[in-house]
This record gives structure tokens, sequence and C-alpha cells, in this order.
């Protein structure tokens, strides 16, 4: 064996080995840790490209945290694509970025998926040279397309509980009227109704009361598992939705907006005596298509923070 | 899947009949009269409604199409499925029930899974996981108590058995009446506690003799089951009840087709004092077939330490013309401990059987009389190699004294 062999053979072998491994990983969390890798690593080289490739084609939202989990503080940060990579353009020029990112986890279901990452580091200004530390943490969702994972939206600086609780912003009327009416659908058992309200792209997820990623969970990942679910529960179920419009954020170009809604839902079997009450905060991630506000993305059971604000939770009950 | 694909629509018939009744189970209260035949409907489908159930238990599983957004029914479905499950004795769902016992679940759903681990049988996994509760220990008493119930249901003795009879003795009073009731279900398993508890609690002296009447009944049927390791349970049990009165029904089964049953049934009438159940076992001990004289000899061994009802039996029996039943008479004094035996015993150590000598020897060791030291001396010297090696061994183990 020659040497440039045995040099070829040893290049081969230790670009096999990942780069570290973690417990409960699976070959799709394996590839969604590379897809995060691309946006890390382009940011860190200025690659706004790279950066790019981690997201999808023809879905890009990002939300604003404002350092807050209690989802009244989310706004509408970009709308599409072209907006999120032009704005990135502008930064990756304007500063240079040498950050490490640790994710903090990631669930999978089926071809959906979220995760949480911690990112930390320095941002230099290119101009003046003056860097600041930045630490940040950042939820991202997942889809996976032709084997690969990208990203459909992100929530920046999203912080964490120790914040405290949000004030949340007036109701825009078409979000509110949008909502109200797919809560009425609910009422009226009218399936069909319901579903109008919800995009092909569906993502719920079930955050058990609590704004701690860890435990959330995804519960449907395509309009279809919605779709016979619901048709299934109006089926055996009459449902009483009470639905209060607490925040939204409507995006500049009103084609994206954000809403949490406090519902209360009363519900009774028709297959038994068992009568159900719940009281829940729910997170609406809403896209307008042909002037009709629809749900991509639904967080809910958000954890119930305290109110700050009377006018915005009057009577407030106490959430289970 | 043969099976269903040959049978056309029959498979998805059950399954569609396992989701109405799931969907049953979740529309109404745990034990009220729907829920409960709703569960009542379940076991009457079995195993083919299994899967369904178990799928059920699993938290990862309430997503998608099966997704139920209100945890009381979560609490519903689960309590229902483990019922069913345990009832149905679907083994394989013991492991799924186990994770789902600790505090992060609804009572019901914990109390329906502990009861349907004990329903399912022994395994390893299944007792360390509900001695774990005992050992954590539970702050409910409730909880503890059951576990307890299903280890006995699975054969534990010991410190399992003590957390039940601390629960009954107890001053709670509602702690200890559902003591009683779980007793109740434990079927053989919990006899011998019953009955001891029965005879000590004069606070629940008729609650606790009203079960011991339920579970005497449920014995009795259980004698004509086709399992003859229940029929053997069964007949064993009602040897710990104590009651002459059963001896009617256990005489059958001196004719069972099962050797087992057949000399478990003799002690339990041994116990109870029937001539019949004694004359089945002394025969047996003169019986030519060596693994019937074991039998014979370990049932008799077993009526003497529990209710010495055989003793004098024995003693006469040292006097038989068989050295078949003179050996195994003195094997049994000696394995039952009868220190009244010792004279007879060292009589039987000059045996003209070398076998009746040699278990002499040995029966006098076990029971460690003294006075039998110059007897064994002289056997030091016995023709039977044998004899003369346990006489040695047994001065061993009387000491020098």
């Amino acid at each position: 064996m020659t040497r440039r062999h045995a040099l070829r053979i040893m290049v081969g072998v230790v670009c096999l080995i990942p780069p570290a491994s973690f417990a409960g990983e699976t070959a799709e969390t394996v590839l969604i840790r590379q897809t995060l890798e691309k946006d890390r690593s382009g940011r860190r080289r200025g690659d706004a490209e790279l950066v790019m490739s981690a997201f999808r084609d023809n879905e890009v939202v990002v939300y604003d945290g404002h350092a807050s989990i209690d989802t009244r503080a989310w706004t509408v940060l970009h709308e599409s694509r072209e907006a999120f990579g032009s704005s990135l353009v502008r930064d990756l020029q304007a500063n240079d970025y040498d950050i490490e990112r640790t994710v903090t986890f990631i669930n999978v279901w089926e071809k959906r998926a979220f995760a949480t990452v911690l990112d930390s580091g320095m941002v230099t200004d290119r101009a003046t040279g003056e860097s600041r530390v930045i630490i940040e943490e950042v939820l991202w969702t997942f889809l996976k397309e032709d084997e690969q994972w990208r990203a459909t939206a992100l929530v920046v600086d999203v912080g964490d509980s120790t914040s405290g609780p949000a004030a949340g912003s007036p109701p825009n009327a078409e979000v509110q009227e949008a909502l109200v009416a797919e809560a009425a659908a609910w009422s009226e058992g009218n399936a069909r109704d319901v579903l109008s309200h919800v995009d092909e792209g569906i993502l719920v997820i079930e955050c058990g009361y609590s704004s701690n990623p860890a435990k959330w969970l995804t519960i449907f990942s395509t309009f279809d598992e919605l779709e016979k679910w619901v048709d299934g529960r109006l089926d055996r179920m009459d449902y009483e939705v009470d639905r209060q419009v607490v925040h939204t954020s409507v995006g500049a170009n009103r084609s994206e907006a954000i809403a949490v809604t406090r519902d209360v839902i009363r519900a009774k079997y028709f297959a038994g005596d068992a009568e159900v009450r719940q009281e829940r905060l729910s997170t609406w991630m809403l896209t307008r298509q042909g002037g009709d506000w629809k749900a991509r993305q639904v967080l809910i059971k958000s954890k119930p923070f305290a109110p700050t604000q009377a006018v915005l939770f009057p009577g407030d009950i106490a959430l289970p | 899947m043969l099976a269903c694909l040959l049978l056309g629509s029959g498979c998805s018939t059950t399954e569609e009949e396992v989701r109405e009744q799931i969907e049953v189970l979740a529309a109404n209260e745990v034990e009220s009269p729907k829920w409960t035949a709703a569960a009542d409907q379940l076991v009457t489908v079995g195993r083919p409604g299994a899967r369904l159930l178990v799928e059920l238990l699993d938290p990862a599983n309430y997503r998608g199409e099966k997704y139920r957004e209100f945890r009381d029914e979560i609490t519903r479905t689960r309590t229902g499925a483990a019922v069913v499950l345990g009832r149905i004795k679907h083994k394989a769902a013991s492991g799924s029930m186990q994770s789902r016992i600790s505090t992060a679940y609804a009572y019901p759903e914990r109390v329906a899974c502990i009861r349907a681990i004990g329903e399912l049988g022994f395994t390893d996994a299944a007792v360390s996981a509900l001695k774990n509760l005992l050992e954590t220990p539970d702050p409910d008493p409730e909880i503890r108590l059951l576990a307890a119930v299903s280890l006995i249901k699975m054969g534990e003795e010991g410190a399992v058995v003590d957390t039940v009879r601390r629960a009954v003795l107890a001053d709670d009073e509602e702690l200890a009446l559902l003591a009683v009731e779980e007793l109740e279900g434990v079927n053989y398993h919990g006899v011998s506690l019953l009955v001891s508890l029965a005879a000590r609690s004069e606070q629940h002296a008729d609650r606790l003799r009203t079960s011991l009447g339920k579970v005497k009944a449920e014995l009795v049927s259980q004698l004509t089951d086709d399992d003859p390791e229940i029929r053997r349970e069964s007949a064993t049990a009602l040897g710990d009840v104590g009651d002459a009165s059963l001896i009617p029904q256990l005489l059958p089964l001196l004719e069972d087709s099962s050797n087992l049953v057949r000399f478990n049934t003799a002690s339990s009438l041994s116990r109870l004092g029937s001539e019949e159940g004694m004359s089945f076992l002394f025969g047996s001990l003169a019986d030519e077939d060596p693994i019937l004289r074991v039998n014979a000899t370990k049932s008799l061994t077993l009526v003497q330490r529990m209710s010495g009802e055989v003793e004098e039996r024995l003693l006469k029996t040292l006097r038989s013309d068989s050295p078949r039943l003179r050996s195994g008479a003195v094997q049994i004094l000696g394995d039952a401990k009868v220190a009244r035996a010792v004279p007879q015993l060292i009589e039987a150590t000059s045996d003209s059987d070398s076998q009746v000598r040699w278990n002499a020897v040995i029966a006098l060791a076990r029971i460690g009389s003294g006075q039998a030291r110059s007897a064994l001396q002289a056997l030091l010297s016995d023709d039977d190699e044998t004899v003369a090696y346990y006489a040695e061994w047994a001065l061993l183990q009387l000491g020098a004294g």
C-alpha cells in the first residue's frame, strides 16, 4: 500500500466518523442536525446561500419571540423566504458571526419536526469592529421533503418562563374574525367549515400547558390526519367553543400573522354521559390565502402565564 | 393476517366493534354502568381486541387520528384498557402497564394497571415494578395496598403480606375494608392470609368471614376447572380454610387424572381430618412407584407440620410389617420434627431394615435429640455402610453436648 493510498483511506475513515453522538439520536435527528449546521456554518462564513439552503424553497416565516416563551409576546418578523433572505444578506454583510450552537431538543413525528437550539458567541460589526455577546434561543420547525429536512419557520429570541408574562397586542379585526369563525364551526359541528380555516401544510403541537418544548408533542403532522380526527370528533361529540382572541401580530405585508386565543371548551359525548370542560391558550401561526386567514401551525395548550393586563383577560379563570 | 383475509371482513368487524366500545369507555365515567358494560363487551371480544387496547396504554399513541384532547378522556380509555387486558389475561400487556403505575398517571389508571399486573401473573419485571412502589414508598396507602395485593397474586410472600395485614388491622376503616375487598379477589393466593386475619381481627371479623365465604365458594367452583393447576391450587387453599364441611366437595379429586391434584387434595382432606385423605397418603407411602412414595412423604410432612392430624397414625405406622411404611413414617417424623417420636425413632435405629435405620438416624439428627447419642454411637459399626456413614454425620450434627 502506498503512502498516498493509506492517506486516502485515513481521510475516508475520518469523514465517516460522526462529529458527535447524542442520546436518543436517530437517523432523522442526525439529518436535522446537519440542516441546523448548514445554517450555523453559513452564518459563521457569511455565506447567505449556505444559510438559505437549510430553509424550504417556498415557505419560510420568521417570528420574533422578544425574549419570551409567553406567545403573547411573539410578532411576525419576516413573512417570506425572500424577505428573510434579503434581511439575512444585509445582516451578514454588516456583521461577522462567531457562534456555537447547542441543540437542546429535537422532536420528530412522521415528516415534521421541531427543535430548540441555543446559539451563543460574538457578533462583530464589520464597519466599526465592535463586538457584542449573543445568547439566543431559537425554535425551529422542519418539513422533510425529498429525503431532506428543511426549516419552514423560526421563532428567534425565544426566552424562557423567567421572562414572565407578556401583555399581548390588541386583536386585528380580520384575524379575530377568522379565529372566532373557526370556533363557531366547532360549536356548529361543521367539520368542513372547521377545516376551511386550516392550511394544507398544517402542523399542530400540544404544549401540555408547559413552556418547556421538551414536553411538547406533535399531534397532527398532515392535513389528512387532522381531517380524519376532526371528522371523527364531530361525529361523536357536541362541542361548544367560547373563544377570546388575546393577542395578534400581523406582518407588514399582511400575508402572515400570529395570534393567541383563550378558549373555553365544553363538550358532550353522543355515546355517554361524561361532560368535559377545558380552558386553554392556543397560539396560531396563520397565513393569508385568497383573502382568508388559515392556520399553518398551532401550538395548543400553551403555558397559561398569569395575565398582566386586565383588559386582555377580563375575569380570567385559572387554567388547569 | 392470512386468517383475516380468509375470513373476509371478519377482522375489521371485530376491530370496528372494539373501536366503538373504546368510544363508549371514553364517553362515560369510570365504573359508571355504561363504562362497565363497554368493558364487559370488550372482555367478550377477548384477544382479537387486545392490540387496540394495548395502544391505549401508551401516551405516545394519542396523536394523529387517535388524539384525545381531554385528559379525563384518556384516563377513562386507559383505565378501561387496563381492566379489560387484565381480565382477558393478555400477558403481553404487562410491560406497558408497568410503565403506567407511577405518580405521573391518574389514580384510576394506576389502580387499574396495578390490579391488572397482578392478574397477568408473575414476571421478574412486574414484581420489581410493584416492589418499587412499595419501597419508594408511594405516599398513597391505597396504592401500596394494591401493589402488595398484586404481588400476593403473583405468589410473593413475606413483607408484602405484612403490608396487607397492617392495612386490615389499621385504624383507617376505609383502607381496611378495601384491603378485605381486594383479598377477596386474590383467589387461592390470599386464602391463608384471609383465614389468619379472620381469626385475629375483631373489628372486621364479620366482613372477613363474608369474604372468606365468597372465596370458598369460588374455590369449590374451581375444583372442576379444566386447568389442573387451578384445581390443585384450589384444593390446597380449601385445606387452608379449615372447614370440614368441604370434605365431600374435595373427595372426588382423589380420582383426578393429575397426580399433583390427587396428592394436594389428599393433603387438604387430611388437614381437615378426613380418613379418606389420610388413607390415600398412607396407601401411597407403601406404593411400589417411588415417585408416588415421594409425593406421599412430602404431603404427609406438610399435613403434620400444618395440622398435626397424622401424628398418631405415623407413630402407629412405625410398627407396620411393611419396611416401606416404617421407613416413610420415620422420614416424615424427622422432617416434621416431632420431638414426641424420639423414643420410637431410637428404637427404629435397630430396625431389621437398613433403610429404616438410616432414615431414623437422619430423623434424630434433624430433631436434634441428645438422648439419641448412645444409640448413634452404636451404629458407627453397623454392617450397612450407609447407616454407619449417617450415624457419624448425625453425631457431628448433635455436637459434643
